[in-house]
């Protein structure tokens, strides 16, 4: 938890899918968390697009299934520690 | 710490995570205080994203929307079957949604190779579909029902050639957009949602985002998915209302740039050149807002006589005095002033908006009267009319022939207190009015207006049952004595102002579940030929004794004596009774009753 920019997936999948951030870990995926359907996957995309200001693609959005492969992705995008809000 | 709900709602910002967060916090808060309108939403395409934008935002517009999204595509499954999940909800609100592309596809690419008459039958066949939607559900529900129209299509099917074509694109769906309005006037309490306005607005370019569109059958962007449900949100709000009825402006640097006091009328800002086109500009929004039947008033600190110049002299005042259906222009304080038109307008405060460009001022009136929804003026008059439209304050989803005429009924409301003033006695007054009462059968073309009065009045109202459209509609079916009533008298047609509805409750009798007057005809005794006419109503059907009810609210103490004085016994409990074969209400002489 040591990188700002992780706790910052964190957070936004805590409020996307309404579960405790100190639940939330790298290996959260759509099996450990409930609510992670298809339509709060799409939720949880524009929530990331507009935290970050980026634009994702679908391929994007078709591997964005865990919280570490997100912070893959958006290490692409230039995501930095900074960019935490 | 406990979280309330302005807390969640100051939180917010316009991402989705922060809406799915507030939308979770407010199904947390119990008893949120806010009025519970229960929606149903049948789309075409999937519509579900929108959900805690449409439960956020209708939060913020004091409601607490609770909405059930039937699964896409499923329109006639849902609406046309009493016993589908949307119906088992028992909706209060029914939301049709349906993209072009879902619906008619053939109106989209192909359209450049259509005849005419492939693109008559298109049009004709959108419209039977959604007929044939809007009474399925009409059968199965009394709720409000919107209907969605179109949008013009982000790629034009000919390109830049789209006026070039016989038919361009644009006016096809203009057709089908008149074709849905013309189904949802002929449909008792339905109404478009004006889906292609609110696209405009907003960008056609900036709506669709095509990953959603193609990855989930989303129509909408993230951003887009905001606008919707606020605009939603603010339907609904419209809907189950009350809207407020009466503008109250204040007059320097509101109608006009300076202090006319001071300036003088040459010297105040209102003309051709900016600034003061900016105040003629607003001057022309209220006008606007008047023929659309809001009630506009002055309260403003000044003197009678340099106000009065600038309103008869000045070459680019667009509003007369007479304009203002009440008027209050002197040093005393402004929220005495503002009960003072409320009273002068037999409107309560709580219908009242206040535009005003003192900080001053307005704060003095948010503290002393809180149901006053007051609006400060921005700093520069370039911003007054979007501050105006921001507030939402007078929002309808129709507009009657009654709105239309308010303000010169007002106007004719003035005649009628100059003669009052003159007269002896009240009942000299009201011989000198001669007034004619027409009563007739509540019916299709009534029930708009008939359904907008139960909707809002507060004070002349029985029993302050807030009926629908199709309650009504269901009563009349059921067997109802459903009358309406209009008074016309020398100065004027007043409209369609009182309503009645007796409905059998055997072995008892009849009971009358509403009876109202709107305020404007409070006083003028008219009630006697409606009751009179109710009785008639059920003696035709074989009644024989009538049961009236009285439940008392804040608002409705003028109502509270009507049974006494017209011969009922009490019961208790708020009923009274009236034995027919032994007397029935009589109509003051001095009331020719037509119809009934």
């Amino acid at each position: 938890m040591s990188n700002p920019s992780q706790y910052a997936i964190h957070v936004i999948v805590s409020r996307v899918f309404g579960v405790p951030l100190d639940q939330v870990t790298d290996d959260s995926s759509p099996d450990t968390i409930a609510g992670w359907d298809s339509l709060k996957h799409i939720s949880l995309m524009l929530a990331l697009e507009a935290e970050f200001g980026i634009s994702l693609t679908p391929d994007d959005a078709m591997k964005m299934v865990s919280v570490d492969l997100i912070r893959g992705i958006l290490t692409r995008y230039g995501v930095q520690d900074s960019d935490r809000r | 710490m406990r979280v309330t709900l302005q807390d969640t709602l100051r939180r917010l910002t316009p991402n989705p995570a922060s809406y799915l967060e507030a939308a979770r916090e407010l199904d947390r808060l119990e008893a949120n205080g806010l009025r519970a309108v229960k929606m149903a939403i049948a789309a075409s395409f999937t519509a579900d994203l929108i959900g805690p934008y449409l439960r956020v935002e209708a939060a913020r517009r004091g409601l607490s929307a609770d909405v059930l999204f039937a699964p896409y595509g499923q329109l006639e499954l849902q609406l046309l079957d009493p016993t589908s999940a949307l119906h088992r909800a028992a909706p209060d609100v029914i939301i049709i949604a349906t993209q072009l592309e879902d619906i008619a596809p053939a109106l989209g690419g192909r359209l450049v190779s259509l005849s005419a008459q492939e693109i008559d039958a298109e049009v004709e066949a959108i419209e039977h579909r959604s007929a044939d939607l809007v009474a399925g559900t009409r059968a199965c529900s009394t709720a409000t029902i919107l209907m969605f129209n179109h949008a013009l299509p982000l790629v034009a099917a000919a390109g830049l050639a789209d006026t070039a074509l016989p038919i361009p694109q644009s006016s096809v769906v203009s057709r089908v957009n008149d074709a849905i309005a013309g189904v949802c006037a002929r449909t008792a309490n339905c109404y478009v949602f004006d889906y292609a306005r609110l696209v405009t607005e907003f960008g056609t370019a900036r709506w669709t985002d095509p990953k959603l569109l193609y990855m989930a059958r989303i129509p909408f962007s993230a951003a887009a998915q905001l606008e919707l449900g606020r605009r939603l949100a603010r339907y609904v709000k419209a809907i189950v209302g009350p809207p407020r009825k009466c503008l109250v402006v204040d007059l320097d640097n509101t109608l006009w740039g300076g202090v006319v006091g001071e300036d003088g009328v040459a010297g105040i800002k209102l003309g051709e050149d900016f600034p003061g086109n900016a105040f003629k500009g607003f001057q022309r929004y209220l006008a606007a807002l008047r023929a659309r039947g809001v009630l506009l008033a002055i309260a403003s600190k000044n003197n009678e006589a340099d106000v009065r110049e600038v309103f008869e002299r000045h070459p680019d005042c667009v509003l007369r005095l007479d304009d203002f259906a009440a008027r209050e222009i002197h040093w005393r304080d402004k929220s005495s002033s503002l009960a003072a038109i409320a009273r002068e307008l037999n409107i309560g405060t709580d219908a009242l908006v206040l535009f005003d460009d003192s900080a001053v001022e307005c704060d003095w009136v948010r503290q002393q009267m809180p149901e006053v929804a007051v609006i400060q003026a921005p700093a520069s008059p370039v911003e007054y009319i979007g501050a105006l439209e921001k507030a939402e304050a007078f929002d309808h989803l129709v507009i009657t022939a009654e709105d239309r005429q308010r303000a010169e009924q007002y106007k004719s409301e003035g005649q009628r207190r100059d003669a009052a003033a003159r007269a002896g006695s009240v009942e000299d007054f009201l011989r000198s009015l001669e007034m004619v009462v027409t009563i007739g059968a509540v019916d299709d073309e009534s029930i708009p207006r008939v359904t907008q009065l139960i909707a809002k009045t507060n004070q002349f109202n029985l029993t302050t049952r807030r009926h629908s459209a199709g309650q009504v509609a269901q009563m009349i079916a059921g067997g109802a004595v459903a009358l309406w009533l209009r008074v016309a008298d020398r100065y004027g047609d007043s409209g369609l102002v009182g309503v009645a509805i007796a409905l059998e409750d055997s072995p008892r009798g009849w009971l009358i579940d509403t009876f109202l007057l709107s305020c404007r005809v409070i006083g003028r005794r008219v009630e006697s030929a409606l009751l009179a006419a109710v009785a008639k109503g059920i003696r035709a059907r074989g009644g024989r004794t009538l049961l009236g009810q009285y439940v008392p609210t804040s608002k409705n103490s003028v109502a509270s004596a009507l049974y006494r004085d017209h011969g009922f016994e009490q019961l208790g409990d708020g009923l009274w009774r009236l034995l027919l074969d032994r007397g029935e209400p009589i109509t003051p002489e001095f009331i020719t009753v037509q119809g009934g």
